[in-house]
């Protein structure tokens, strides 16, 4: 029965969100930023009685670099990771945002963990995070364990954590040297928009070949609901020098592996070409942005 | 151990004045606002965070108060545009809207001057692109956002020259 | 009508700010949604989940049992005529037997609070027997199809019979043929819609408060719904979040019917707010238009002779719709002398949302086929599109399509010139790396006011207190535009006094003289010639006691800086000390007068004749860069000429034509309700994209007001609608420039302009 009015209980403490959701996870529902709860409350979509609203719970607010590692609190927000200096302009694909996920007012409450919890294709920081090959922490009243993310989102709104956790962290490697990470994103429109493609890439190159050294390709949609790594491609890429015909035989690898679907937004062909286009433009522009620096 | 409850009693500043009032669950901070502390001027355009016509400044920053839960503003900092100006002193951006014709219905405009005020609070002299982006979450039908911009880059040049605008 | 015999206004044409901004930038709750009284209960609206089928019955007993709720209303309970159809009287206030479109309302729930109200509504269970719907508007012409209503789905057919074109086309040298659609396109006002109302008050008049375009049109449709006299009902409109037609159509009467019978059952005051979602699948849309057209000419460009077809969609019911399809027909050509013209207009009923009044008004469409059928035939001729246009657009003296011959008011020739030259010397930055840029150009023109529909009258009420302060009534809407503060310039400039002694009140429709409605960009220029007449009335009237007391003729009385002259006598006095003068001597200072338009002799039949008294002519350019990654076409640049006679208040013309751009913008390349078997996919403004702040471009206004009006205040024409007549096809002719893709079914969104490039065929 979808309740008709949800009660809210809003933990000041670590300790208290976590005695709570032992005896009362299961019927409740985490919120951090409710861009995406409150519409589909709206819509009398929500079963749970109680939502948990841990938006306060500022210890689980932080960007940090500790021993080669980036650790983000998933309650950071939208406006504070873009904003971070403990991003470089290498992590371009983070900075992009401000251009790329929602407005202003939208990037100051949406949260990191709240984005990677809603587990679907128009979750922005999840293919850019799926290429940063990060891990997420999930935390309990007694325990914490850490999973890559890609074990985390497992399918659309589904996601590993149980009813007794929350996702405290996502961290992830720095990049290593002679390496860039971008982002492209297509809609309707400029600003604001649902994604229709969106491709994460993080390129590194050897310095002294010039050929891939590592790759990462993650999309919105691969080929299921949620966004994946495109692996065939990252394979086919791996070792190559990125001329044009190991470009276009990787848009063509990329093709193969898309399995996209229509709907009244866009047809699964223009996602298609798109996403090729993208992951074109996307290469070549990590390419020479690491041979800037 | 902070109760789960229907009813839940927040304290509040809201234009500088610190406030008490009762929260049920799940209610907005929009519709506190609206209903039940008398504010009319932040509006319900959507409801969904899309259209900007709910904006306020909560804690410094500016957010759509229909996706946020009042329960979770105790102990917060409110401006809404009632606590922006008044008809003897107008603010810089009130006074330029007026003058550079950016208001037609009106309906957008408590939540894009509060979004305006914001930006020129932390970057004093933005350009014509800066403008544009920080008001890309307030939707105006009526406008064409022309007159608008138009509107904050005046404002901006007052507030420099440190004149209060007549 | 040209005012005030002066060469140079003081009042008119100069640039003031509205009166009612101050109120607007100070956040006063002066919108509908923040003046509910406290004690107010809530209805919300029971609607058809189903695009066409019989109501069986209804359960009401979950909904009933909801907390909060009150009771359920329906047709039952309607004392009058269960009906609030606007030009056709097809549409129930709540149905009975039978849903024609989803979000058909059936009954309403009445709650304490509008949660509840909303929540019952929502649990309300309704047994449908699905009936056979009808979707496609071509399909509807077929008289063998399914029919919506009972005398069969062509809601009007108009026709234009000019000359001969069959001889024409064979006199041509080129001929080409097209087909064009244009989509459904969502008002999007920023307030959604709401309204209240009052119980019967001790006289038994029945108040109801709303954004209203036509105060008494609501008036007379709750007096019908409610079996009372229209000055039964006071329909008030309070300041309202834009409308762009959405609030003539009749969503307006569907609210206001329903609070005040809420109010008069329950005696409670009643107000309802809709949330975006509802608003977007309730109220009207765009008619989407399906456009044939066959085009010949000779090959110096020539027009000779076009064959037109024009389907609209005007959905489950007609709402604007059959003045839809006879101001379509009019401006079908584009403006553009053509000796021979066979085209017919039909709008047809199908089971989709209703479609009905939105800025542009039919204009947007067929410009859009016109105009792009200009840039066919430049192609297959090798001619320049700009001198194609040159060869064939409407002078002074020229023959319209509908055989009306023009007279002298007809600036086009001047718009295109002064678009020209600017977008000749424009200087922008040019195109990033992975775009491609093009420029394109279009012409238009747009009938002023009522025309042919007739009945175009506007009455003003004018009062000056003895303090020299003036009031003014219409009860014409206002919710943006700036008409209204047209009005006060207008008055101030006639009676010589300053802009602060002017005071615009809200319509109230038992006060307000008849108006007609907010529509047809007809506010400034019938509700400027009532104001004017009033004024001018006033204004005998204070000559009158002036010349008594300078002891002159009254004509040799002035009016000019709050002061009242007699050069003759060299006297003067201030123009409060006469107002009060005249009241001390009981002069009455008020009056009520009515401006009728000059009659539109045009014959439906034949589809000749004059169909409106003045056009407001228009050239538009534009600078497209289209994304070669992505096909998405970004506006950077958009230049506007627009013959608008004469701008009584400037920067509101610019305001006007600068948000008309945006909205055509949007209508051009990302604006669409989708539908499928007759239910909206994007009832909200996630997945209905409208321009930001970000994709505006720089937008460049040019006022040319060499041509004055025949009948407008000062010469003023229509300007708040033609500005979003022309800018898709400029929009898609850039495109075409841009990269070889000619969109012919708009919106011209990035997956048609991609995949046309990468498969031309």
């Amino acid at each position: 029965m979808i309740p008709l009015r949800h009660e809210i209980f809003v933990p000041r403490t670590e300790i208290e969100l976590f005695n709570f959701l032992d005896s009362h996870g299961a019927d409740s529902k985490l919120v951090s930023g409710a861009t995406d709860l409150i519409p589909r409350i709206r819509r009398r979509q929500e079963e749970a009685i109680t939502l948990v609203d841990i938006s306060r719970l500022d210890s689980l607010r932080y960007v940090k670099r500790e021993q080669g590692v980036i650790r983000v609190g998933a309650l950071t927000t939208l406006a504070d990771l873009i904003g971070s200096k403990t991003l470089g302009i290498e992590y371009e694909a983070i900075k992009k945002l401000e251009l790329s996920f929602g407005s202003p007012p939208i990037r100051n409450i949406a949260t990191v963990g709240g984005n990677l919890a809603a587990s679907s294709s128009s979750e922005d920081l999840i293919p850019i995070f799926l290429t940063l090959d990060a891990r997420v922490s999930l935390k309990s009243a007694r325990s914490e364990r850490v999973i890559p993310l890609g074990e985390f989102t497992r399918g659309k709104r589904e996601t590993s954590r149980a009813s007794n956790e929350i996702l405290a962290e996502v961290s992830f490697s720095e990049l290593k040297p002679d390496s860039w990470c971008t982002f492209e994103k297509t809609g309707r429109r400029e600003r604001v928009i649902i994604s229709l493609v969106s491709l994460a890439c993080t390129l590194t190159l050897d310095r002294r070949s010039g050929r891939v050294d590592d790759v990462k390709i993650a999309l919105n949609r691969v080929r299921g609901k949620i966004p994946e790594r495109a692996l065939e491609t990252e394979k086919a890429l791996l070792g190559s020098d990125l001329n044009e015909s190991k470009l276009k035989e990787a848009c063509e690898i990329l093709e193969s592996e898309l399995s996209l679907t229509s709907d009244f937004r866009a047809s699964a062909k223009y996602r298609t070409e798109v996403a090729k286009n993208l992951l074109r433009e996307s290469l070549t522009h990590c390419k020479h942005c690491i041979e800037e620096a | 151990m902070s109760k789960v409850q229907s009813k839940q009693r927040i304290r509040i500043q809201v234009n500088g004045e610190w406030r008490s009032t009762e929260v049920e669950g799940d209610e907005t901070l929009l519709d506190l606002l609206r209903n039940k502390l008398n504010l009319k001027g932040p509006k319900e355009g959507c409801g969904t965070g899309d259209c900007g016509a709910c904006t306020i400044i909560l804690d410094g920053k500016i957010v759509p108060s229909c996706l946020v839960y009042a329960a979770t503003t105790d102990g917060s900092r409110i401006t809404t545009i009632e606590g922006i100006g008044s008809a003897e002193k107008l603010h810089p951006l009130q006074q330029a809207f007026i003058q550079a014709g950016a208001v037609q219905c009106g309906f957008c405009i408590p939540g894009i001057i509060i979004a305006a005020k914001n930006l020129l609070d932390s970057n004093p002299s933005p350009t014509r692109t800066e403008v544009r982006e920080a008001l890309v979450g307030n939707i105006c039908r009526c406008t064409g956002y022309v007159r608008i911009i138009e509107a904050v880059m005046m404002a901006a040049e007052t507030m420099r020259s440190g004149r209060s605008g007549a | 009508m040209v005012g005030v015999a002066r060469e140079e206004y003081s009042i008119v044409g100069k640039p003031y700010a509205r009166e009612d901004a101050l109120d607007k930038v100070l956040g006063k709750p002066i919108f509908t949604a923040d003046m509910i009284p406290k004690d107010a209960i809530f209805a919300a609206v029971v609607r058809s989940t189903r695009p066409h089928a019989k109501i069986l019955r209804l359960n009401l007993q979950a909904a009933l049992s909801t907390p909060g709720v009150i009771r359920f209303i329906d047709g039952h309970q309607v004392p009058g005529i269960n009906n609030i159809g606007t030009l056709i009287r097809d549409k129930p206030l709540f149905c009975q037997d039978i849903v024609r479109c989803m979000g058909d309302p059936i009954g309403a729930i009445l709650a304490e609070n509008r949660g509840a109200a909303r929540e019952g509504a929502r649990q309300v269970e309704v047994e449908y027997e699905d009936l056979p719907a009808i979707f496609s508007p071509l399909e509807a012409l077929d008289p063998k199809s399914v029919r919506v209503h009972p005398n069969g789905n062509i809601c009007r057919h108009l026709k234009i019979r000019k000359g001969d074109v069959e001889r024409g086309f064979q006199e041509s040298d080129v001929i080409v043929e097209n087909e064009y659609t244009t989509q459904m396109q969502e008002h999007a006002q920023l307030e959604p819609e709401t309204a209240f109302a009052l119980p019967p008050d001790q006289n038994g008049i029945i108040t109801t408060v709303g954004p209203w375009q036509d105060t008494h049109d609501v008036q007379d449709a709750v007096a019908l719904v409610m079996g009372r006299k229209s000055s039964e009902v006071r329909a008030l409109q309070a300041q309202t979040g834009g409308a762009f037609g959405s609030r003539c159509n009749e969503i307006a009467n569907e609210l206001a019917a329903l609070v005040c019978l809420s109010a008069c059952i329950t005696g409670k005051p009643t107000a309802v707010i809709m949330s975006r979602e509802e608003s977007m699948i309730s109220h009207s849309k765009r008619h989407p238009f399906y456009m044939k057209y066959k085009t010949g000419a000779k090959r110096d460009g020539t027009l000779v002779a076009e064959e037109i077809q024009l389907v609209s969609d005007t959905g489950a019911y007609a709402s604007a719709g059959p003045a839809v399809v006879m101001r379509a027909i009019v401006h079908c050509t584009g403006p553009y002398v053509v000796p021979n013209v066979k085209a017919d207009s039909y709008g047809v009923y199908t089971n989709n949302p209703y479609a009905g009044s939105f800025r542009g008004f039919g204009c947007p469409q067929v410009h859009f086929a016109a105009e792009s059928q200009m840039n066919y035939l430049a192609e297959s001729l090798s001619m320049d599109p700009i001198a194609l246009r040159r060869k064939n657009l409407l002078r002074p003296g020229s023959q319209t399509n509908t055989g009306h011959v023009l007279g002298k008011s007809v600036g086009l020739e001047e718009c295109l010139s002064k678009v020209v030259d600017a977008l000749g010397s424009m200087v922008i930055p040019p195109p990033e790396k992975r775009s491609a840029r093009g420029i394109g150009v279009a012409l238009g023109y747009h009938g002023n006011s009522l025309g042919p529909e007739g009945g175009d009258r506007c009455g003003a009420m004018l009062s000056i207190d003895a303090n020299g302060h003036v009031e003014y009534m219409t009860g014409l809407a206002e919710y943006g535009t700036g008409a209204r503060f047209a009005h006060g310039q207008i008055i101030a400039e006639t009676l010589g006094i300053s802009m602060n002694r002017i005071h615009a009140l809200l319509p109230d429709s038992l006060r307000a003289p008849y108006s007609g409605p907010t529509v047809a960009s007809r506010s400034t220029i019938m509700g400027g010639n009532a104001v004017l007449v009033a004024s001018k009335k006033l204004r005998n009237v204070l000559s009158q006691e002036a010349a008594r007391i300078f002891d002159c003729k009254p004509e040799e009385v002035d009016f000019r800086n709050d002061t009242v002259y007699c050069e003759k006598r060299s006297k003067n006095m201030k123009f409060d000390e006469l107002a009060a003068l005249c009241h001390k001597r009981g002069i009455s200072l008020s009056d009520s007068s009515m401006y009728e338009a000059p009659k539109c002799e045009w014959n439906e039949e034949t589809g000749l004749g004059v169909a409106y008294i003045d056009y407001t002519f228009e050239a538009v350019g534009t600078v497209v860069d289209v994304n070669l990654q992505t096909g998405y076409p970004q506006v950077v640049r958009i230049i506007g000429a627009y013959d608008c006679g004469k701008a009584i208040n400037p920067l509101g013309v610019v305001g006007q034509v600068e948000g008309a751009i945006v909205q055509g913008l949007g209508y051009s390349v990302m604006e669409e309700i989708c539908t499928k078997n007759g239910r909206i996919l994007n009832p909200n403004l996630a997945d209905y994209f409208i321009y930001t702040s970000a994709e505006t471009p720089q937008i460049d206004t040019i006022l040319v007001e060499g041509y004055p009006s025949i009948s407008g205040p000062f010469g003023a024409k229509a300007m708040g609608e033609p500005p979003i007549d022309i800018v898709a096809p400029a929009v898609a002719q850039a495109i075409y420039n841009a990269t070889g893709v000619r969109v012919k079914d708009l919106p011209a969104v990035p997956e048609k302009i991609l995949l046309s490039k990468s498969n031309p065929d």
